[in-house]
């Protein structure tokens, strides 16, 4: 029978965790994936023949808490590995600045560079996680509903009133200090060293396309921060690639009955006179529910989906408004072998690598995005995920897998074509050659995937990784939109999962599980 | 860089393609603005013949500043059925629909007329520009908009005797046409197109053409017009005449949504008198749900045709001195409305009607002091001090010939 309670579209981590929630609360739920895997921005799958990656993200920050324990992802295998090394921020000159788990140990990598630093390296440490635990509990809440503040949206905030209590008001007054603050302003306050500098500043820009020197790069760099177990850069890798992730979420959903589909596009929302009704596939058949969940980002959900025509004016002008603008590039190689890091022990390769000389540097290449150019000197990002995983390469071959943070989607003057595909990845090799000398002998070959290849083949407006910029304009009651925030949007039975939500992008599954607690209320 | 304005071919009124007629017929030279164009006022010192003419004969008006737009497009009919309240699947080809249009609140944003040219060809007029608000509710639509208003040119004649002018200008009859359709002819092989509708409550035609034919036309109906007295006529007649047949204007008896800078300043189509004009029934347009609330519990607002009683407006001036004192031409100034020490509602343009010899006005009223035959006081300024006076909610159009709609066969 073609009815359900729930159809969940779109097979990306926070689809998954809703699905699975509703499953588990004795909703038929189904879950459309387009593509033939679900995962999403969690997938790993094969990039050339032998060679294996994870496709967009080979760490994870975060997974709420509650999604772990409510869908008991441990026992559907999920395993998440914590590198003592979080992250090494690359010198040229071998003398790396290495971020730790245990902060004196990071203190320690600081003070090679700057006594001074090494000193407030600690303070600074707890600063942040002191600011972020303001963010933990408002990721967790459904946002409220402006302008119309009342007493129940003020009472369901209440969980804000723990880090108040704890902090004080001076810990309030900083969060609205720093969110808004831009990189050099924030580092100028704590630190001398260059390197230092810009390697904790690679943080406010994650996935951003902007440059440090932009205001409100203070929220991002807390955003990544929520949940870090008090380790700044906080990274974890999943056991056998990302895609793992989605596996044991599949699994807990499966456990709870739900059905996944892949390789199935939904064409069209149904909707009439502002109700929707079901969904109609591409190849025209068509499944009824009480209840649709897109875990789309709001582009592709209402303009696509929905349509415009079922949307009214005020709403149409919000999503026109969104603010996507993906800037980030992946380039996945396949090496003949172990690529060497001088000043990096072979122990040490599990972890992420920065090459971010100076705020400079990184200002300079957002330049690149902010006029629609080729970075000749990107801010690279970059891991070995062989080195965790040796079913990812065999015969003592690697894969390296970077992340390129200034791609504009939209070039100035031109569109991107193979030819400027094969620049840019040159352009990354230039880099990476700095820093692991005799790299580029090693490629055996490699697969670039540009914000617009990400906008064609997984569904991201303007390659957009999140969903819609982490900007405190597109933040919280203005996620995705003012009419939209609370997972609920202006279309009766239609809910919103996906990271266009809040609290935003990241692979921790919190949208999900948020906007399943609504959709139960 | 300085701050100077400096005006350019665009910053400075637009001259309609009339103008080179218009300027030379306007003895005072006194010109007003409209939708960006120079409008005459009056073409005589004094506009009572020309009001004369609306009522009495025929009179002919420059309406070229109107804002026109061709919805053209399979989706055009599903386009502007959703943009305005009326349903526009019933318009035929041919028909013309008066019809008011809102934002999602259910507040009006302007009103016009939609033609249905052909199929899937519309012309919607409007007061102010809208292009802006069409374009972004045709999203996602199969269609094209394009802004019309200056590549037609308009005029509007208007009077008993505007039929048979045409009759003799046009190469087809216009007997037949009924109120609120349109048809295509010819003025001696110039095309074009003439539909019956107006803004005077009078019999009435407007005709509309190729810019590069307006001073033919011209010229030809004042030729062929001129035993049946036609009379160009500036916007103080027309005035005087539109609140006798009860017709709204923007940013007169109403505020755009679009411009109100307050809530309380935005109205519902029910609360400027358009009730008629909304087709609830209509699957879905902008503003429904809230319109379908606001029904659900009641307007709080009516919009009514009030008329200020003749014997106690007399005495008043008569304490004074003074003999009544009455407006000569249309005023726009919001005037205040009493049931006992409560302001009730206002008044927002009002007149002395000279054919029907009544002291008139259009006035927002709250619903529960707006039924028919309701008495309440109207703010009066005799020799600068404020007096009350009685008036009666009256029906509207307050002049309603049967002329206006009637076929002669």
């Amino acid at each position: 029978m073609n009815r359900f309670d729930v159809i969940v579209i779109g097979g990306g981590v926070n689809s998954l965790v809703t699905a699975s929630l509703l499953g588990k609360a004795g909703k038929k739920v189904v879950v459309l994936e387009a593509r033939d895997h679900i995962g999403g921005l969690a997938s790993t799958q094969e990039f050339t023949p032998g060679f294996k990656c994870n496709v967009f993200n080979d760490t994870i920050k975060w997974v709420d808490s509650r999604v772990q324990d409510k869908l008991d992802l441990k026992s559907h295998g999920l395993e998440l590995i914590q590198p003592d090394v979080v992250r090494i921020a690359l010198d040229e000159n071998g003398n790396h600045i290495a971020f730790h788990r245990d902060a004196e140990a990071t203190a320690n990598s600081i003070a090679s560079h700057s006594k001074k630093d090494a000193n407030a390296w600690e303070g600074f440490n707890q600063y942040i996680q002191k600011l972020a635990q303001f963010l933990e509990k408002l990721y967790a809440l459904t946002p409220p509903t402006l302008p119309n503040i009342g007493l129940s949206e003020a009472l369901g905030m209440r969980s804000m009133l723990g880090p108040i209590r704890k902090h004080g008001t001076r810990g309030l007054v900083d969060l609205m200090r720093v969110a808004p603050m831009m990189m050099p302003e924030l580092v100028d306050e704590w630190f001398e060293n260059e390197l230092l500098r810009a390697a904790v500043s690679t943080a406010g820009i994650h996935h951003l396309s902007f440059g440090p020197f932009a205001a409100g790069t203070g929220y991002n760099l807390l955003h990544q921060h929520v949940h870090s177990d008090g380790v700044f850069h906080n990274a974890q890798f999943v056991k056998g690639g990302s895609g793992n992730l989605a596996k044991a979420l599949q699994s807990s959903g499966n456990s709870a009955g739900v059905e996944v589909r892949t390789g199935v596009l939904v064409k069209s929302i149904d909707v009439e006179d502002g109700v929707c009704n079901g969904i109609i596939l591409a190849d025209g058949e068509t499944i009824e529910a009480d209840q649709i969940v897109s875990g789309l980002d709001p582009n592709n959900t209402f303009k696509h989906l929905v349509g415009p025509t079922n949307l009214n004016p005020n709403f149409n002008t919000q999503l026109n408004n969104i603010r996507y603008r993906g800037s980030a590039a992946r380039i996945h190689f396949a090496l003949n072998s172990l690529p060497e890091i001088p000043g990096v022990s072979q122990e040490q390769l599990g972890t992420i690598f920065s090459i971010a000389p100076s705020i400079e540097y990184l200002e300079r290449a957002a330049d690149s995005v902010k006029y629609g150019r080729l970075p000749e000197a990107p801010y690279v990002e970059f891991t070995i995920p062989s080195v965790m995983n040796s079913d990812f390469a065999s015969d003592g071959k690697h894969v390296l897998s970077a992340t390129v943070q200034n791609a504009p989607y939209t070039l100035r003057n031109q569109d991107w074509s193979e030819d400027l595909k094969n620049q840019l990845t040159q352009n990354v090799v230039r880099v990476l050659e700095q820093y692991l000398p005799g790299f580029s002998s090693k490629i055996e070959t490699s697969s670039l995937l540009t914000p617009v290849d990400m906008e064609n083949q997984f569904g991201l407006t303007e390659g957009n990784l999140n969903h819609g910029e982490m900007t405190l304009d597109q933040f919280m009651f203005m996620r995705p939109t003012a009419s939209a925030a609370q997972y609920k949007t202006p279309i009766e039975n239609l809910c919103l999962c996906g990271p266009g939500t809040h609290p935003g992008g990241g692979l921790h599954g919190a949208n999900g599980f948020n906007a399943a607690r609504e959709i139960l209320k | 860089m300085s701050y100077k304005n400096e005006f350019t071919g665009i910053t400075q009124l637009r001259l309609s393609p009339f103008f080179e007629r218009t300027s030379k017929l306007n003895e005072p030279q006194e010109w007003k603005r409209w939708g960006g164009y120079l409008a005459a006022t009056s073409y005589e010192l004094h506009h009572d013949n020309e009001y004369f003419a609306i009522r009495t004969k025929a009179a002919l008006l420059d309406i070229s500043p109107l804002k026109k737009y061709i919805i053209e497009g399979p989706d055009a009919q599903k386009f502007l059925d959703r943009l305005v309240t009326r349903n526009i699947k019933i318009c035929k080809v041919g028909q013309v629909m008066y019809t008011p249009w809102c934002d999602e609140d259910g507040k009006v944003i302007d009103d016009g007329t939609v033609q249905r040219l052909s199929e899937n060809k519309f012309r919607i007029t409007s007061a102010e520009p809208n292009l802006d608000w069409i374009q972004h509710n045709a999203a996602g639509m199969d269609l094209t908009i394009t802004d019309d208003s200056y590549t037609t040119a308009a005029l509007a004649l208007q009077g008993p005797n505007s039929r048979d002018i045409l009759n003799a200008v046009a190469s087809d009859s216009l007997d037949s046409l009924k109120f609120f359709w349109m048809m295509d002819t010819t003025f001696d092989d110039i095309p074009v197109s003439i539909s019956r509708t107006g803004y005077t409550g009078d019999l009435g035609y407007e005709i509309w053409m190729d810019p590069k034919d307006a001073l033919s036309v011209w010229d030809l109906l004042l030729e062929k017009g001129k035993s049946f007295g036609i009379t160009p006529t500036g916007l103080n007649a027309l005035d005087i005449s539109r609140i006798e047949a009860g017709l709204i204007l923007l940013d007169v008896d109403y505020v755009s949504s679009r411009h109100a800078i307050i809530e309380s300043r935005k109205s519902s189509p029910f609360e400027v008198g358009l009730g008629w004009a909304v087709k609830m029934k209509k699957k879905d347009f902008i503003g429904k749900k809230a319109l379908e609330a606001e029904l659900a519990r009641g307007p709080e607002w009516n919009f009514v045709g009030i008329e200020i009683q003749w014997h106690e407006l007399e005495q008043h001036y008569r304490k004074a001195g003074l003999a009544p004192g009455l407006p000569c031409t249309a005023w726009r100034t919001s005037t205040p409305l009493y049931k006992g020490s409560e302001q009730v509602g206002y008044a927002t343009s009002g007149a002395w009607s000279p054919i029907l010899k009544r002291y008139i006005a259009l006035a927002h009223v709250k619903s529960e002091y707006a039924s028919e035959g309701s008495e309440l006081m109207f703010e009066l300024k005799v020799e600068h001090f404020r007096k009350l006076t009685p008036a009666k909610v009256v029906k509207t159009p307050f002049f309603d010939p049967e002329r206006k709609r009637s076929c002669p066969v």
